[in-house]
């Protein structure tokens, strides 16, 4: 039979089950709002990132009116199709500050009419300019693409490079995958060179698919990469003020501007988090003087029995742990259960893609609120713990009379 | 062995200070039994506390053969506690959350080499106090008297060379009382246990062989013929 303190705290934390159980749920509540809060904090920064990093391009240009549609495809991974014409793209190439431009064609297919697959976002791009597709495959290209020959998003798991498919009525071979995102506009699409694309659409019944009408001579988007002198901002006025038609859209606004609007509201969420958290530690330092009260003349005779000062300090301080750390751990559940179970209205309400964080940021999350949960109660029961243990044993004893 | 020299303690009670105890002063030889009869509030729990490293007096010494009691640092006076010296309070002092048998092995939980066999002392304990049936059950499941037996049996559980006594019978009814007195008789003569005992009850005097009389602070020596 072993018997220790940590035997006693276990035992008084039984003791009034009720209560202690009171204590873990008021961490947990902390603890599942701050891990909520901050994973959600955290998608949101790893989306934006993400999502512009992974465009790789400093201006994205599109039709005007279409800015809303691009946004959406961009951040909340909505496929959407809107056409300009192609010959803005060699103009947009002779204005100052530009680097490099890649035009892309987006294709929704829509069921029954299209492939096996199924529904699937189709991206036409110009393997000659292009700089922001192919730096992401997955592992080099053997050769440059062929005709009929496309990259696969990660999302479509059907298929495995070397693989074919249809796709209104023609094979196509996959040659690579790209690198997964997380964004569904990106893991979602399946990408083939503009011109195999159009000769897809020439060969294609028109009537049945009679979409590809549209965008013979059209395109969808324009990605511009600025000189390093330039800045993108100045390079998309330049475009803007130059080519009737079109909206220049800054990529690093584009994330800076729905980090601003969306941090402003989680921000507001985590000070009232934080509020929670103090008025917690204040809550649980009453009971817990409540609790050390009670049990005066208990301590006292600890003491009188030979328990020294730091085991009487230890003793509280465990307590609180255990329970503050239990409920850390249920709160971290409850808060990943809440993302989880309502990630599409989260999605929804957000607009922007919802990402888990990386691993590593994950468990940082998680020990942080570990860490955290572990402070509540410890903070909370460090002046009992400390009023107790300075109290002399005799009126420890005279004082629970 | 002990030597209690012009010990002093008030208390400030509203603005009224009171002498709890005023300059007591005994010796206390090995082996001896000593009763400190008084009436409630004379400063008996007082005097006991201060000589059982509890409380601290305003003036006066504890000398535990070379070793000044209140010199010690905090840490070194609960080691002392839980190596020489043990109590039997006058409430009920059963740690609610723990079973008969955890409650008496309970000084051990701070001395690690008290712990190699404290089990089997602890239940050879419960047997001479009639509770052997009782290790697993908790102090709520006991009856008074039961509880007051328990705590005895603890009061030995360290093989202290001092056991201070306040009121140690109170609870009990006679019979059980003469039984634990007996055990008190016992381990003062085998073991050579000393005992201080506080009471009011005077049948306890015939056990002892030095008895004091406590009357507001004041502790003077009694010839009990």
């Amino acid at each position: 039979m072993s018997f220790s303190l940590s035997t006693l705290a276990y035992k008084n934390i039984r003791r009034k089950f009720f209560r202690s159980m009171a204590i873990a749920a008021a961490v947990m509540v902390v603890a599942a709002t701050l891990f909520s809060v901050t994973t959600v904090m955290d998608s949101v920064e790893t989306s934006l990132t993400r999502g512009t990093k992974r465009l790789g391009a400093d201006v994205m240009v599109v039709p005007t009116n279409s800015e809303t549609k691009a946004m959406a495809s961009l951040l909340a991974g909505e496929p959407s199709t809107f056409y300009m014409d192609r010959g803005i793209e060699e103009k947009i190439r002779k204005i100052e500050g530009v680097k490099k431009v890649a035009g892309q064609l987006y294709l929704k297919t829509s069921r029954y009419k299209c492939c096996d697959t199924g529904d699937m976002f189709i991206v036409g791009f110009e393997p000659e300019h292009d700089f922001t597709i192919t730096p992401w495959l997955a592992e080099s290209l053997k050769s440059p693409l062929a005709p009929k020959e496309g990259i696969m998003g990660r999302s479509i798991t059907a298929y495995r490079p070397g693989d074919s498919f249809q796709i209104y009525g023609q094979l196509i071979k996959i040659a690579g995958m790209l690198e997964a995102t997380g964004m569904p506009f990106i893991d979602n699409a399946l990408y083939l060179p503009i011109e195999s694309f159009r000769d897809m659409v020439e060969k294609t019944d028109n009537g049945t698919v009679n979409i590809f009408d549209k965008i013979n001579n059209e395109i969808s988007t324009i990605l511009v990469q600025t000189e390093p002198e330039y800045s993108p901002r100045r390079v998309a006025i330049f475009i803007e003020s130059r080519i009737e038609g079109v909206k220049a859209i800054v990529s690093e606004d584009v994330a800076a501007s729905v980090r601003k609007q969306l941090f402003t509201l989680l921000r507001s969420i985590l000070s009232i988090s934080v509020i929670l958290w103090v008025m917690s530690i204040l809550l649980i330092s009453v009971v817990f003087s409540m609790i050390v009260n009670e049990r005066q003349r208990e301590l006292g005779l600890l003491r009188a029995l030979g328990a020294k000062k730091t085991d009487i300090f230890r003793l509280i301080i465990s307590e609180a742990a255990v329970l503050s750390l239990s409920g850390g751990l249920a709160g971290i559940g409850i808060g990943g259960l809440f993302l989880f179970l309502f990630r599409d209205p989260i999605k929804a309400a957000l607009n922007v893609p919802y990402m888990w964080p990386q691993p590593v940021n994950m468990v940082l999350l998680v020990l942080i609120c570990l860490f955290l949960s572990f402070l509540t109660g410890t903070l909370a029961a460090l002046y009992p713990a400390v009023k107790s243990m300075k109290m002399e044993p005799y009126a420890a004893i005279r004082g629970g009379e | 062995m002990i030597e209690i020299t012009g010990l002093c303690k008030s208390y400030k009670i509203g603005k009224d200070i009171i002498k709890a105890v005023d300059n007591a002063s005994f010796k206390v030889n090995k082996g001896d039994s000593i009763m400190i009869y008084g009436h409630s509030g004379s400063g008996k729990t007082t005097l006991l506390s201060i000589i059982g490293g509890l409380t601290k007096p305003e003036l006066g010494t504890v000398r535990y053969g070379g070793t000044e009691l209140w010199s010690l640092t905090d840490n070194d006076l609960s080691e002392f506690r839980n190596k020489r010296i043990n109590f039997i309070f006058q409430f009920s002092s059963l740690i609610p959350t723990l079973t008969v048998l955890e409650n008496i092995i309970l000084p051990a939980t701070f001395n690690k080499a008290a712990r190699r066999g404290i089990i089997d002392d602890a239940q050879d304990l419960l047997s001479k106090v009639g509770l052997q049936d009782k290790q697993n059950a908790y102090p709520s499941q006991l009856s008074g008297g039961q509880q007051r037996r328990a705590a005895i049996a603890r009061a030995f559980i360290n093989n202290p060379e001092i056991i201070l006594a306040d009121e140690p019978t109170g609870d009990l009814d006679e019979e059980t009382e003469n039984e634990m007195l007996e055990l008190c008789r016992k381990m003062n003569v085998e073991k050579g246990i000393t005992f201080i005992i506080v009471t009011h009850n005077t049948d306890i005097a015939k056990q002892c062989n030095k008895h004091f009389v406590m009357n507001r602070g004041i502790l003077t020596s009694k010839d009990m013929g």
